[in-house]
């Protein structure tokens, strides 16, 4: 079966093929709760809106007005969704959790989760390089395709006006387990201010990490694909630093994959 | 309440209107009956607090879809802490849950492809999803993902050979016929 129809295939075990075959929405505009919801959202904003000004908790204010449209939501969903976050929403106003979110976001490739924890002038010490604040979408792009996943516990160790969180971790990430190699191990420090990371640090084994891991792989992208490591790395101060472009992400995954398939 | 609010509310009730169906089907397709409500509801929240974000036209969808593929990840993400704070508790492993579309797979070939499917990274599963059940072009895949049309085109294009790889290596293989009991663990 060529790829073609294994693709057609999968058309057929779509488990919702026809969404319009679901329970009819409430016509919102014709609901009194809808209005009444509407409503509650219009007086929460304004009044989260002169909080936000008077206070500089805009922060808040977003969330007060994302609770109260799930609650729009749920009453156009005639009660069966139910919303929740609260509790979600106190956690990652502390500084553990601004640095879990940020931690949670490059695990899942979702640099609009990190930008929402980060100073807009975060100052980055991290591996594999960031330069600033512009360069996290891309990067957050290349750790997914490496395979980047890092299980990691965040920890306030000095709490103030300026506080810091450390987070350690074990991680996996393609090229280590390609080689079965234990897991990455390694921590996270993060400088907290006014409920927005202003700093990271990230403390790696990189003298372990090279000859185990890095080493071979390129060692083995010479071998097999001369001249390719220029493709997707550059050299700066005796570093090599992924390049994110997307031709160097496509050619990247593709060699992974074939460094995979090479070591069974 | 102003002009410009009122604008507002009437954008999101026809945004929710003409959407709702598609974003519960993506949750439904990814996360079962059990979160998918949740997850859709969350998407629609994230719509009114962007209302001024989401793009006019055809593209509204395709960002919804954005923002739902963030959603549903972080459903996930919870639900695996959850797990594993279960597992911690209580020392044991906790009970396989069957996925929605399990019920579906009965002909041998579906079952094969839904593990290759099931196999394949996130970000290969998600492109072949989006193109063959929510339906999207090259266009709308690229507003969802974040990327290019041509960049979503070749992570379609790749992905598509190696979910044809592995949906091949499992039909060749004489365990297949056993792997599946096993393999939503």
């Amino acid at each position: 079966m060529n790829d073609d129809r294994v693709f057609q295939l999968l058309a057929e075990i779509n488990p919702v093929p026809d969404p319009d075959g679901l329970d009819s929405p409430i016509a919102l505009a014709d609901t009194e709760e809808m209005r009444g919801a509407m409503a509650t959202i219009e007086r929460t904003e304004r009044e989260q809106t002169h909080a936000a000004r008077s206070e500089g908790t805009s922060r808040k204010r977003g969330l007060a007005i994302a609770s109260a449209a799930a609650a729009v939501v749920l009453i156009v969903g005639a009660g069966l969704w139910a919303f929740t976050g609260s509790s979600d929403t106190e956690l990652a106003s502390t500084p553990a959790g601004l640095a879990t979110t940020y931690l949670d976001a490059r695990n899942n490739n979702d640099p609009e989760a990190a930008l929402a924890v980060l100073s807009s002038n975060a100052a980055f010490d991290e591996v594999p390089i960031i330069a600033d604040i512009d360069d996290l979408g891309p990067r957050f792009e290349w750790m997914s395709i490496r395979g980047i996943r890092l299980d990691h516990t965040c920890t306030e160790t000095a709490p103030g006006t300026v506080s810091e969180v450390r987070c350690t971790y074990e991680g996996v990430e393609r090229l280590n387990t390609a080689l079965g190699q234990p897991p990455l191990a390694g921590s996270f420090v993060f400088r907290i201010n006014d409920g927005q990371i202003i700093s990271v640090r990230h403390i790696f084994p990189i003298e372990v990490y090279s000859p185990n891991v890095f080493d071979v792989f390129v060692q083995w992208l010479d071998a097999e694909h001369p001249g390719a490591f220029d493709t997707i790395y550059r050299v700066e101060d005796d570093a090599a630093i992924g390049l994110t472009t997307p031709e160097a992400l496509d050619l990247m995954d593709g060699y992974l994959e074939e460094f995979e398939a090479s070591r069974g | 309440m102003d002009r410009g609010m009122s604008s507002d509310n009437a954008r999101f009730t026809r945004l929710y209107e003409k959407h709702s169906r598609a974003i519960r089907a993506y949750c439904l397709r990814r996360v079962g009956d059990d979160g998918a409500a949740d997850s859709a509801a969350a998407v629609f929240a994230v719509a009114w607090r962007r209302i001024e974000d989401v793009p006019r036209g055809d593209l509204a969808l395709p960002w919804l879809y954005g923002v739902a593929r963030r959603v549903v990840s972080d459903h996930y993400r919870s639900h695996h802490r959850r797990r594993r704070l279960s597992e911690r508790l209580s020392g044991v492993r906790p009970p396989v849950v069957p996925e929605p579309e399990w019920q579906l797979i009965q002909r041998a070939e579906y079952r094969q492809l839904h593990q290759a499917l099931k196999s394949m990274r996130d970000r290969d599963r998600e492109v072949l999803m989006l193109a063959s059940w929510e339906e999207l072009s090259n266009e709308s895949i690229g507003v969802v993902l974040g990327c290019s049309t041509e960049a979503a085109a070749q992570r379609l294009h790749r992905a598509k050979q190696r979910l044809g790889r592995t949906f091949r290596a499992l039909q060749d293989s004489p365990l297949e016929s056993r792997a599946d009991g096993s393999e939503s663990v």
